[in-house]
């Protein structure tokens, strides 16, 4: 092996482990367990990655130009290369002199050329193990027009593939976020904007009280919680993004809040008050008779979260007085708290994730005062308190099951954040609205 | 201040005879000032006078009431009471701040401790005095609105403020009042009444608001 750069990206962001000792009763109840919530980034070998500029016979530069940029945000933004500046002088002719590349420290090329045939455009994008010296991978895209909405998701596909190929683990380019945004006037709605915060549109426009979206699998439809500026209507909607066309799921007099799909999208979860708090019910998407799947009884269950199985969710309930997050198997099983809580102390714990790919998952917790973001197994073990600076609430994964989007008010001013779970790398997405509930979807596929 | 309205409403009516009475002057006849005016006319009832100033001020009464302004509401159907016995609204004017009483009564927020929905002592107490408004009403509908400060998060709020009405409910419930004139929503933390950052503003902000949206049947 020839990885001259082990630990390329020395930014500080990277490398940094930083604990943060929690004060108050958490810490000291958890020192006494033996175990500290604290801040560790450990990103290991991040391999770095040339992206030359694609070719073409010259008719097309706009295009290119577009693909160029698009391909190097979503390969940076995938925070698992360093990205290698690449000379301009070094132009990528017939054949790959690897020697070369491996002396600037690449361990990673990647080449493309565009060809256009009869109006279709066709993106031929090969992927060199410069270690190694061979073509890792190769593969035809077609691309529709520039100028259409799919050309930015095209190319986010295109992103995703390399990070599949090179390190075998899915990327997030081609998917979106859906948030709620408060106007000044306190009504809100819904808008969606593309994982590398461009292409931001309003897909709601009820001028009410709409919160808490969330994508179904295929990213079509969205689900989210209506009410009346009146409080007189509360209702789960879906609604389509393609044509805009909605339906209710469940209404009715009570209180309808935190829809979430299944992960195979053919079920419905949703929170509802009842006479005496709130409960977790669950609906077939096709449609039915609801049936509750928590009970509390005095307690209020809300937000949640279904496992990767389909059969596991996580939620939050306020059975010991303060909010906590529990996960419960099927239903009517005993829940189990996996949330740290310490009678007495300021222990607030709401708005659990499960992670699409892994056992983990995120929620917000109050620490020393102030909301940041945890992450925690499902069974309770290795939690990790991924923020420390500012107000940080609502995460949601990625469908990488490696970033997640949260609101924030770290930077001075409210918006959402994108943040690498392994490097500790954040990005701002959304700034300067208030921007809240974020909820990232799955991978947008092919035919969008 | 009671002078104040008393004045201007008497000159109001004033004003008004004086137009009435002008309404048909001969038309070579110099304009009319207080002294062209002849002793010997006739000139306004003093009643009617009392009549249209206390007029006056049970319209500002009811404008003010509508408003929610209540304290200036029972201020000006006191004067009336006061100062213009015998007119329509001084005798009015007794069931009209009744009336805004029982309004404040049934309006009297609640608040709650930090993250819960249990009623305290003073809850109680004001829970207790719409008991009896509602009881006299029966027509009376009341929507509970559960509200929170800004500390918890969004979601959750929405629940905890949904048990805050529902804990003024079943209390209501339970001291006899039919369930389906009372309906519970919650606002969550989308409402706040103090937009601060502190200690006051959050406590103000944890409440129940109790609107009434049939105004008319008290």
């Amino acid at each position: 092996m020839r990885h001259r750069r082990p630990f390329a990206r020395r930014s500080g962001v990277a490398c940094f482990v930083v604990l943060v000792t929690v004060l108050g009763g958490v810490s000291r109840a958890a020192a006494q367990e033996g175990v500290r919530l604290g801040i560790t980034y450990r990103p290991g070998f991040v391999p770095a990655l040339a992206l030359t500029d694609v070719q073409t016979d010259g008719a097309f530069a706009a295009v290119v130009a577009a693909i160029d940029s698009i391909l190097a945000r979503d390969l940076d933004f995938s925070d698992r290369f360093e990205m290698l500046p690449v000379p301009d002088s070094l132009v990528v002719g017939s054949g790959i002199n690897y020697g070369l590349w491996n002396q600037l420290g690449a361990v990673w090329l990647v080449e493309g050329t565009l060809t256009v045939n009869g109006g279709r455009a066709l993106l031929r994008v090969g992927l060199h193990d410069v270690v190694y010296g061979s073509l890792k991978n190769v593969q035809a895209f077609t691309l529709p027009p520039v100028a259409s909405p799919g050309f930015r998701m095209a190319v986010h596909r295109i992103s995703d593939a390399v990070v599949e190929w090179a390190i075998g683990e899915p990327g997030m380019a081609a998917s979106r976020i859906a948030f709620s945004r408060r106007a000044p006037d306190g009504t809100s709605d819904l808008y969606v904007i593309d994982s590398d915060g461009t292409g931001i549109r309003r897909v709601t426009f009820q001028n009410a009280l709409v919160f808490s979206p969330a994508f179904s699998p295929a990213g079509t439809h969205v689900l989210y919680q209506y009410q009346s500026n009146s409080g007189d209507e509360s209702a789960i909607y879906e609604t389509e993004l393609a044509g805009g066309g909605s339906r209710v799921v469940a209404s009715g007099r009570q209180l309808y809040l935190t829809p979430t799909y299944s992960p195979d999208g053919t079920r419905i979860m949703y929170a509802r008050s009842t006479g005496r708090g709130t409960e977790i019910f669950e609906v077939e998407r096709a449609g039915g008779r609801p049936r509750a799947v928590t009970s509390t009884r005095a307690g209020d269950a809300v937000g949640p979260t279904i496992a990767r199985d389909g059969r596991r969710f996580a939620f939050t309930a306020s059975a010991t007085g303060a909010p906590q997050i529990y996960v419960q198997g099927e239903a009517g099983t005993r829940p189990q708290l996996i949330s740290r809580f310490v009678r007495g102390a300021d222990s607030y714990a709401t708005s659990p994730d499960w992670n699409p790919r892994d056992e983990r998952i995120v929620y917000q917790a109050r620490v020393q005062g102030r909301f940041q973001i945890v992450a925690v197994n499902a069974n309770g073990t290795e939690m990790r308190l991924l923020t420390a600076e500012g107000r940080n609430e609502d995460p949601s994964w990625a469908p990488d099951g490696r970033h997640i989007v949260f609101a924030s008010d770290r930077a001075g001013y409210r918006g959402l954040w994108v943040l690498d779970t392994v490097t500790g790398r954040a990005r701002n997405l959304v700034r300067k609205h208030d921007d809240r509930l974020p909820d990232w979807s799955g991978p947008f596929a092919d035919d969008e | 201040m009671r002078q104040t309205v008393r004045w201007t409403a008497l000159a109001g009516a004033l004003l008004f005879g004086i137009v009435a009475c002008g309404s048909n002057p001969p038309p070579d006849v110099e304009p009319a000032t207080d002294e062209a005016l002849p002793a010997e006319s006739p000139g306004p009832d003093p009643a009617e006078l009392a009549e249209a100033a206390a007029r006056s001020i049970c319209e500002q009464a009811a404008t003010a009431a509508r408003q929610g302004d209540y304290e200036r509401a029972r201020r000006l159907y006191d004067e009336a009471i006061s100062e213009y016995a015998g007119t329509d609204c001084a005798r009015g004017a007794g069931a009209q701040i009744a009336r805004i009483d029982a309004i404040e009564t049934i309006q009297e927020r609640i608040h709650f401790a930090f993250d819960r929905a249990e009623l305290s002592n003073e809850a109680v107490a004001v829970l207790d005095r719409k008991v009896d408004v509602l009881r006299s009403h029966p027509n009376v509908q009341l929507t509970i609105e559960g509200n929170c400060d800004e500390r918890g998060s969004i979601e959750y709020n929405f629940a905890l403020g949904m048990r805050r009405a529902m804990a003024a409910k079943n209390y209501l419930v339970g001291l006899g009042i039919a369930e389906d004139r009372l309906r519970t929503v919650s606002f969550g933390k989308e409402r706040p009444l103090d937009p601060g950052h502190n200690e006051t503003a959050w406590a103000l902000n944890r409440r129940d608001d109790f609107i009434i949206p049939n105004p008319n049947a008290l």
